[in-house]
């Protein structure tokens, strides 16, 4: 009874884990790029008040929208939650929803919350509603190859989807941990991360109407609805993060018990664990610059060969 | 490595050093510019050094230190400088021109390497242990990359740079399979390098005074 008791809590922690520090990740992103560019930039903790100031202001519907213009916010939002339990974001046991879905249901939600932000910016028929969804749904296409080709790289290695099961599989082999296969997945799913949070070979994801992607597709939403959209945008990329570090890359630090301790100790080696990351991010992001719209192939089309020749040498790896 | 049995962290840097020389030329393969195909030839070329000095070390054959040192000397560093000294020489800053696009060319890599993965298999797989079909698919992958280099594109240094892939593939398959080869072999091999990249590079110096450009493109016919 205890037990069930402290994993809901537990489970309970993670989501509100992931609400409250996804803006900081991204104003700490923000942040670093604009002290690499020699700027001093924005506070890390903006985003909080820009979502604070957003929640503010009134709901502002424009004429001739349907219904989905107002059930687009809430959709992404839930869809960020549900992925959350998920993964494991705290725990290396797996918590009580935890084999809800596998990770190919996380991609499923994940494209379920892209799938309405694109009806949501052609509801209106705007111009820049439709380019924007044009663009992101060019995007989804060309990276779905090397997402599927991912999954069935961790499969092989894991013998499951479950990203419990990968987490513990690298724990305890340190052969399969520094195998060729691993950090081929690792490059791919990195190169994956980057062109999905509007990084900079992709995307300079500013407000410029020549080059936005992601900003075309929310530019009709105000006040409550934009805080949502924003926040789950956050929640995505700390999402995204927690797939690459836990499930992936470094999945140490996770709390092994139940005590209050090993929870305190998850969550500060997890944002530490972020800040790494997020730094690497911003260098990326300041040293490299933006790709034409039509060379995007060329960058997934490396990212395709990072996933297969990872399956290809799994298969003879020898050991 | 046929006939060695070696401890499992030498199997663990062995696929982790191939899957990188096969990524190196994949590199060189999405790349418009000179210079990056001689730094990542470069970059090659010392991967596979490492992997034969890690193999001579675990398997204790002089022979292997030598071939691995003459590697670093001769493929890292000579075959490199005199190239990148010609583009300097030259003043090189073009394209170089692609009948591929570089999207389809990565992938046709791809194509490739997985068909040298299929050959490999039925030709060694019944009498040799996974990690010798690996490497040596790698290095027969390096062999097939070469040739379509060559075929792709139009720049005498990349048809050099795509012959001295070839080279590196079959050291590597020699080096993987065999270690056991005699060093004058090893020896007649790397001096073969240096006159034919001597001999290409006064061909090429010969076609740049001759038609003004580095490009084979314009040579449609054959002039007497």
């Amino acid at each position: 009874m205890d037990i069930y008791l402290n994993s809901t809590i537990f489970q309970i922690f993670q989501v509100i884990i992931v609400l409250a520090f996804s803006p900081f990740i991204a104003g700490f992103i923000s942040k670093m790029e604009e002290i690499f560019e020699g700027r001093r930039g924005p506070s890390v903790f903006q985003p909080y008040y820009d979502l604070h100031k957003l929640f503010h202001k009134e709901i502002l519907v424009p004429s001739g929208a349907s219904f989905i213009f107002g059930l687009t916010p809430f959709v992404s939002f839930v869809s960020m939650v549900l992925i959350t339990l998920l993964l494991p974001v705290l725990t290396i046991y797996p918590l009580p929803l935890g084999f809800m879905g596998d990770m190919l249901a996380g991609a499923f939600l994940f494209s379920l919350s892209s799938f309405f932000i694109n009806l949501a910016s052609l509801d209106l028929s705007t111009s820049y509603g439709g380019l924007g969804s044009s663009r992101a749904t060019l995007l989804a296409i060309l990276s779905e190859p090397t997402l599927i080709l991912v999954f069935v790289g961790v499969a092989l290695i894991a013998k499951s989807t479950l990203p419990y099961v990968m987490l513990h599989v690298i724990v305890s082999s340190m052969p399969l941990y520094f195998s060729s296969s691993h950090f081929l997945i690792i490059a791919a799913f990195f190169m994956l991360f980057l062109a999905d949070t509007d990084r900079r070979p992709i995307n300079a994801s500013t407000h410029v109407e020549m080059s936005m992607i992601e900003e075309a597709r929310i530019l009709e939403y105000s006040g409550p609805y934009l805080a949502f959209l924003k926040w789950s945008g956050y929640m995505k990329q700390f999402l995204l993060l927690v797939i690459f570090l836990n499930v992936l890359v470094f999945p140490w630090g996770l709390s092994v018990n139940h005590s209050p301790i090993s929870l305190i100790i998850a969550v500060v080696s997890l944002i530490i664990k972020m800040l790494i990351v997020g730094l690497i991010a911003a260098v990326i992001d300041t040293a490299i610059s933006r790709l034409r719209f039509f060379r995007y192939q060329e960058y997934f089309s490396v990212a395709f060969v990072l996933g297969v020749l990872a399956i290809m040498t799994f298969q003879y790896k020898g050991f | 490595m046929l006939g060695y049995t070696m401890p499992i962290y030498i199997y663990v840097i062995e696929s982790l050093l191939v899957a990188l020389i096969l990524l190196s030329s994949f590199a060189m393969l999405s790349s418009r510019w000179v210079s990056f195909y001689i730094h990542s030839y470069a970059f090659q070329s010392f991967l596979i050094f490492i992997l034969t000095l890690v193999l001579g070390i675990e398997s204790q054959n002089i022979n292997l230190y030598l071939v691995a040192f003459l590697t670093l000397f001769i493929r890292t560093i000579i075959v490199p400088y005199m190239l990148l000294r010609m583009i300097k020489k030259f003043n090189i800053k073009e394209e170089v021109k692609l009948s591929v696009k570089i999207p389809l060319s990565i992938i046709s890599g791809l194509l490739l390497t997985v068909f040298a993965y299929f050959l490999i298999y039925r030709l060694i797989s019944p009498f040799s242990p996974k990690i010798v079909v690996n490497a040596s698919s790698i290095a027969l992958s390096l062999v097939f990359i070469g040739f379509f280099m060559i075929i792709s594109r139009f720049t005498t240094i990349t048809h050099i740079l795509g012959i001295l892939i070839i080279e590196n593939g079959i050291f590597l398959l020699s080096v993987v399979v065999v270690p056991t080869l005699p060093i004058i072999v090893e020896l007649v091999v790397l001096f073969d390098i240096l006159v034919t990249l001597v001999a290409m590079l006064i061909l090429s110096m010969f076609m740049k005074m001759q038609t003004g450009s580095f490009s084979t493109a314009m040579l449609k016919r054959l002039v007497g």
